[in-house]
């Protein structure tokens, strides 16, 4: 397999403001070419430096900041009508089981789609020993 | 979990299933997979904020219905992946479609829709009749 999702347990502590951060769980698409592996999240609400993207020990993850929910600017008027999702910190951590050319990584981030592109270390190529005969 | 091989069966069903009913069949599908959305209201709209990661200002269309229902509908395309096999695939692509009750008529004229950051914004004014108003308390006689 080449890349495996990593379980990331909720914060059960409490921000100065008293409000139990939320994190949420980044959809993901995965997949391998010849030469790379790409990898492909959502992160609605999310400006592109509000992410951060690491690679450590062949573990990739992605986290973005706690974004401002609009309903909470004026809670005492504003009435909930229907909620499907709350505003939150983004986390996604997947295991890389291939090597990867840590340096070469490319990430872009275009209408809230974040791709990484991920180059194979190519194994190398097989090589004749040519037998001497004494 | 899945292994490579059982993701490239189910994509190649897919594929074939594609094929099979064209891109009727490259849909959402049921509810649950619908775009996620908020939606509230104050004394003076009714807002509505939908996460569309992807999706293009131009496959987006925003109806109001019979002045107090609002229709969302669009696609988003899946991404052409002409190198390689799929290993994962939690996103949804295709179209979508949910239609959504305001609770209370809104002004046609003055509806505005933003998009910022795959998040879709719409702002309602409500109708002047569910408007809240001020009433003038006169000195009695």
């Amino acid at each position: 397999m080449t890349t495996s999702s990593i379980n990331q347990k909720q914060p059960k502590f409490d921000s100065p403001t008293g409000r139990v951060p939320k994190t949420r769980v980044a959809m993901f698409d995965c997949w391998k070419g010849e030469h790379e592996i790409f990898l492909q999240g959502d992160f609605p609400g999310a400006e592109s430096d509000d992410l951060s993207v690491v690679f450590h020990e062949d573990v990739l993850t992605v986290t973005s900041v706690d974004p401002q929910d609009p309903r909470t600017t004026d809670s005492m008027t504003v009435r909930p009508i229907k909620s499907e999702f709350q505003r939150g910190r983004w986390q996604r951590s997947f295991r890389v089981h291939e090597e990867i050319n840590a340096a070469q990584i490319k990430a872009t981030f275009e209408n809230a789609v974040l791709t990484v592109v991920m180059p194979i270390v190519q194994p190398p190529a097989p090589r004749n020993i040519p037998v001497s005969i004494f | 979990m899945f292994n490579d091989h059982a993701f490239a069966q189910i994509n190649r069903l897919r594929s074939e299933l594609e094929k099979a009913f064209g891109s009727e069949f490259q849909t959402y599908g049921c509810a649950q997979e619908q775009p996620k959305v908020n939606l509230w209201h104050d004394a003076e709209c009714v807002f509505l904020e939908a996460e569309l990661p992807g999706v293009n200002l131009e496959d987006i269309e925003i109806v109001v219905l019979e002045g107090d229902q609002l229709l969302l509908k669009g696609k988003r395309n899946k991404p052409l992946v002409t190198d390689g096999h799929w290993i994962r695939n939690e996103r949804n692509f295709g179209e979508f479609s949910r239609t959504f009750k305001l609770g209370c008529e809104v002004e046609v004229d003055g509806v505005k829709a933003t998009m910022k950051n795959g998040l879709l914004h719409v702002c309602l004014p409500k109708a002047a009749a569910h408007k809240p108003k001020k009433i003038k308390i006169e000195p009695a006689g």
